[in-house]
């Protein structure tokens, strides 16, 4: 076991290595660099270069390059150009409130597929079914940014009872329902977006068991639909639910982009869209490799825990 | 067998009104995108004594905040989204089929290769990619036809090899081997008819994705910019004027809503064109 | 895995998370914020962008880093369009020849760690400004005709300040230079990434208390402020990119002020609870024609160009109406001194510009206009430009995109692009307009070389008679209009709006770029 995860971690590395670079190349190929994105005219032509000698853009592609490649290895992230911030406080800063963002509305969602999948799959084409996967189709077509849009707009302007903007009111730390009441509407707006697949995945996976042998046999048994449902087919569907967790590992950073901006909530979404629109190149990096690698360990995280639940698996080897 | 696939289609079609419905709706929408160019307003036409009008008789749907039809340019915006979608599907499509039964039908050292490949371009999130590749080339139409297309053909690859993995096993396809035919025939001759019922399936779900990419880049501002109009950046003015115009946020929405609607109903139809099984009645 | 066990724990994570980052670490709370019936302690204002953690006066130079510096550090003086206003200066004065500027300095100022404020402070600070390699913004300012300003100590509160030459805009160019304490920053090489940022030091109005990456800077009051002591114990500069999110928050009370564009004013004064304020920024938004384009050759074709445009228009559309916005004719701002009318306005006449077309005989002309895309009136702008040059013939593609990719372009001068839609604010004195229009500035977007142009700038800069100097900058004037190359669209109005209980207003002075010239003067009724 312990050699299939090294070796899968050995695999890795060429792959972030290649990534990285590809990704180097791009934003080093674009027309304007970072600096060029903060002179005015009022810089005269001395300090712009004087500035970029600074940040090295002087020197070949490929030096630059090695100097950041060096950066990382060593543990820095370095600081951002236009921000002059050190990114590793940034990212430390606001990793946190994306996960805080995330991380429930994505649990929530699985909850309410489980039931949901679970019910329309066993009621396949009856009423409840169809609501369910009525439902799935609409909420696949809702772009998340026009339903935070109208949420914004019915909750927080209209009847005003919900605040619009960011994490908490300043100023009241420490106050859980302050923070329940910013959170419930990006929340929502994420679970929205998030249910649709996750149901379709849990409905599609259950339909599929309910034609199993062992199904059949536990019917025989007279055991209650209920019983079947909750107690036996779930153990199963659970299973590729489980990968697909692991898989959505890099959300936890990246997932939840422009409902972050639409809201105001200080997360990585926000900070990397700035980045990108400045060309402010060690920022973009770091969150591109932070997030390529999360989506590696995330497939690893997966596989492995497929490999100790399913008891088929290791009886294979 | 061809025959009955479509018998199946057309029943499954008269029994699902949502079918009917959605099939009805894109046919609509894409007759009123291809004559847009009959509706006598120009959509581009300024009237700055006219901003943020409320529907009228003059203005179906009201002006916008430079005093243009709103009418007229969500019209134009639907197909300029429509195009997108479209073109940006058929890239890719061909890059997935491409990809797809080269790796599936020659396998070995290539197979891995292109898949390696495969997964470097998925691990990246979509997201980031999709960002910092739009502002390196100019921003518009065509730049955002180029990215959708450039980054969404990997599921399809995938797909296309699964089954290109199982067809070329077939009878026919060892028989024509054995008879000499060229890869090349054989890839385009045998390999890719197979394949194509199940990219059918896929390129309707890769419109709608398309369609909905694109709305959010533009809503971003990193898409199709002005003057002119799709959907997505007609709701980033929207949210601009939401308190005092809230009717803009509306239209754009709701048809960006029923069009990637219809166009998943529309691919769930064509399944029973794939897996003639499941209509007979089962399950 | 029995499922039951599964969820349980999974419903126990959730709650975990939630109570973790509930009750997170108990930070130093400032007192209550928003809207509460007892009068507020805490001023919040609305910026678009992250100030960072590293401001300092050396290089922090955009305009959200500025309006902290503003609150934290003080200037030896501000020069304004109207008046000199004296901080950390009691008074300047000139000598007879000129060349020097006396600085005498006030006596009763203490850093905010205690220690005093001495001459020693300002030539410190200006003499890092001088450092080329420290890559300060104000840097240019003080060079010369390419020699540095001097700086001498006469005594522990006077400093001289030694030009190389006459300058007629001497003074201002002394003018808003932040002073840092010698004694925190003494040897420090890298000022824009120092440590020292953290903390700062200052000589203004308020301490910094907090700074929250991509949420908020919260400062708290400086008792010991020299000009007296601000009223308001708390000031926050909550960080709000977007600006749809930033009115709701306005219109909710959960802010005070905010920078708003005209078209929101009618959702945002409905009752009396805010109240807006418009002052004049010197900005003017243009449109440049490229010199280098071989479309753009001839005369007459550029000024039927100007011709087709409509000022009204321009205005209406991306400002709403003539009260945000005025028509500008020149390129220095209504309200300059030195400001005249007497040129060629290429007033709206679209007869007039489809004649000169023919004249030139030029038909069915394509040109390509680049403007930035994420600012909404420039978007505006260009809809219209279009619109009025379709109306003569002209077929124009707009090019909008990201600012930066927009100022490589006009800064090319082999660039395709036709025609830049932009704006600028530079200084008062007109000779701080210089690097827009001489020959080989890198910010003379139409690459149009004048030698008279150049001449004018540099005989105006050292021109010591008043009356000399107006006709130098007429000529100018006249010269630029007359060459049709830069079109000078309007000057705007900065809008901010305010909570109705936010008084003071005036004496804090609103100035461009730093929006409150001194913070101290606020308070709520």
């Amino acid at each position: 076991m312990a050699k299939y995860i090294l070796k899968r971690i050995l695999q890795a590395i060429p792959l972030l290595l290649i990534i990285s670079i590809i990704c180097f190349t791009l934003i080093q190929l674009a027309p304007y660099n970072a600096i060029d994105a903060m002179t005015t005219p009022k810089m005269p032509q001395e300090t712009v270069e004087l500035i970029k000698a600074k940040y090295g853009f002087d020197k070949p592609i490929y030096m630059q390059y090695f100097l950041w490649l060096k950066g990382i290895l060593s543990g820095h992230f370095g600081y951002s150009i236009v921000t002059h911030e050190s990114i590793s406080n940034d990212l430390i800063a606001r990793i946190p409130a994306t996960i805080v963002l995330v991380l429930p509305a994505y649990i929530i969602s699985i909850v309410i597929s489980i039931i949901l999948g679970l019910t329309a799959g066993a009621n396949k084409n009856k009423m409840v079914d169809k609501i369910i996967d009525g439902f799935c189709s609409i909420g696949i077509a809702i772009p998340s940014f026009w339903f935070a849009m109208i949420m914004i707009f019915i909750f927080g302007y209209k009847f005003a009872i919900l605040p619009i903007l960011g994490m908490n009111t300043i100023g009241v730390d420490g106050s859980f329902t302050d923070f329940l009441l910013h959170f419930i509407m990006p929340c929502s707006v994420l679970i929205i977006a998030f249910l649709p697949e996750l149901i379709r995945y849990v409905r599609s996976s259950t339909i599929s068991q309910i034609t199993e042998g062992y199904v059949m046999v536990q019917t025989a048994f007279g055991s209650s639909k209920r019983e079947i449902l909750f107690k036996h087919v779930s153990k199963n569907v659970l299973l590729p639910i489980i990968t697909k967790a692991g898989m959505a590992l890099p959300m936890l950073v990246t997932g939840a982009m422009i409902t972050e901006t639409v809201f105001g909530w200080p997360g990585v979404g926000p900070y990397f869209i700035n980045a990108v629109r400045g060309l402010d190149y060690p920022v973009i990096m770091a969150i591109l490799i932070l997030s390529s690698s999360l989506v590696i360990i995330g497939n690893l995280l997966s596989d492995i825990i497929y490999c100790l639940i399913d008891p088929r698996i290791k009886e294979m080897e | 067998m061809r025959s009955r696939r479509i018998k199946n289609v057309i029943e499954e079609f008269k029994g699902n009104k949502g079918a009917l419905l959605s099939g009805a709706f894109l046919i609509f929408i894409i007759l009123i995108s291809a004559f847009a160019f009959l509706i006598p307003i120009n959509p581009d036409a300024t009237n700055t004594s006219s901003m943020l009008q409320p529907p009228s008789s003059a203005h179906l749907f009201g002006t916008d905040e430079l005093g243009r039809d709103y009418l007229t340019r969500t019209i134009y915006g639907g197909r300029v989204s429509l195009i997108v979608g479209i073109l940006a599907m058929v890239i890719s499509t061909s890059i997935g089929i491409g990809v797809g039964t080269i790796s599936g039908y020659f396998g070995g050292k290539l197979d891995n290769i292109l898949m390696r490949f495969v997964d470097i371009v998925s691990s990246i999130p979509w997201m980031i990619l999709v960002t910092v590749v739009s502002i390196f080339l100019k921003p518009g139409l065509q730049a955002i036809i180029i990215v959708i297309g450039l980054f969404s053909w990997m599921e399809t690859a995938r797909l296309v090899r699964a089954e290109t993995l199982s067809i070329k096993e077939r009878e026919y396809v060892l028989y024509a081997v054995s008879i000499g035919e060229s890869s090349k025939n054989i890839i385009f001759k045998h390999i890719i008819p197979s394949v194509f019922p199940t990219i059918i399936i896929a390129s309707t779900s890769s419109i709608a994705s398309a369609i909905m990419t694109e709305s959010s880049l533009s809503f971003l501002g990193l898409g199709i910019q002005q003057p002119m109009s799709s959907w997505g950046n007609l709701l980033q003015n929207a949210q601009t004027n939401l308190q005092s115009a809230p009717y803009m946020a509306i239209l754009p929405g709701l048809l960006i809503i029923l069009t990637i609607y219809s166009f998943n109903k529309l691919g769930n139809v064509l399944r029973v064109f794939v897996e003639p099984k499941i209509a007979g009645g089962e399950g | 895995m029995n499922f039951k066990k599964l969820s349980k724990v999974l419903v126990g994570v959730t709650a975990a998370i939630f109570l973790l980052s509930g009750c997170g670490a108990a930070k130093n709370t400032a007192s209550n914020g928003t809207g509460t019936k007892a009068k507020p302690d805490t001023f919040i204002y609305g910026i678009g962008g992250d100030p960072g953690n590293s401001v300092n006066v050396i290089t922090t130079s955009d305009r959200f880093g500025l309006m902290e510096i503003k609150a934290l550090y003080s200037p030896l003086y501000m020069y304004n369009a109207d008046k000199i206003v004296y901080f950390l200066a009691e008074n300047m004065t000139q000598s007879a020849d000129k060349l020097t500027y006396t600085a005498k300095l006030r006596k009763d100022v203490k850093w905010s760690d205690g220690a005093k404020f001495t001459a020693d402070d300002v030539v410190f600070t200006y003499n890092e400004m001088l450092k080329e390699k420290n890559a300060g913004w104000a840097y240019s300012q003080l060079i010369f005709n390419g020699k540095p300003v001097k700086l001498e100590k006469v005594d522990d509160y006077t400093v001289n300040f030694i030009l190389p030459e006459v300058s007629a805009p001497g003074i201002e160019l002394l003018a808003n230079i932040f002073i840092m304490p010698k004694h925190i920053y003494e040897g420090e090489t890298n000022f824009e990434n120092s440590e020292k940022n953290a903390k700062p030091v200052g000589t203004g109005p308020y301490k910094l208390a907090e700074y929250k990456a991509g949420q908020y800077v919260k400062m708290v009051k400086n008792d010991d402020y020299f000009l007296g002591a601000p009223k308001i114990n708390n000031v926050i500069f909550r960080v709000i990119p977007d600006a749809n999110t930033a009115k709701l928050s306005l219109q909710k009370g959960e802010i005070n002020a905010l920078v708003v564009q005209s078209s929101d004013l009618k959702d945002l004064i409905k009752g009396d609870n805010l109240t807006p304020y418009t002052y004049d920024e010197g900005r003017i938004a243009y449109m440049v024609l490229n010199s280098n384009s071989s479309k753009l050759k001839d005369t007459n074709v550029r000024q039927a160009i100007f011709y087709a445009l409509n000022r009204t228009d321009l205005i209406n559309a991306a400002f709403g109406s003539e009260e945000y916005a005025k028509k500008a004719y020149t390129f220095l701002p209504n309200e300059n001194k030195f400001h005249t009318d007497n040129v060629e306005k290429y007033e709206f006449n679209q007869s007039k510009a489809k004649e000169l077309l023919a004249k030139a005989g030029v038909s069915g002309l394509k040109l390509k206009l680049g403007y930035s895309g994420s600012d909404v009136p420039s978007q505006k702008e260009a809809a219209i430009i279009e619109q009025n040059l379709k109306a003569v013939g002209i077929d124009v593609e707009l090019a909008g995109g990201e600012s930066a990719a927009i100022s490589q372009q006009m800064k090319n001068e082999k660039s395709n692009y036709d025609m830049f839609l932009n704006g600028y604010i530079m200084g008062i004195d007109p000779d701080t307009f210089n690097s827009l229009f001489i020959s080989n500035s890198q910010y003379n977007y139409s690459h149009y070389k004048d030698k008279e142009i150049d001449d004018l700038f540099n005989a105006g800069r050292v021109e010591t008679d008043k009356g000399k100097r107006v006709e130098i900058y007429n000529k100018i004037q006249n010269k630029l209009q007359g060459n049709a190359y830069f079109y000078p669209i309007l000057e705007n109005k900065r809008i901010v709006v305010m909570s109705s209980n936010l008084t003071g207003v005036k004496e804090a002075s609103l100035v461009p770029v730093y929006t409150f010239e001194d913070m101290s003067k606020l308070y709520f009724k």
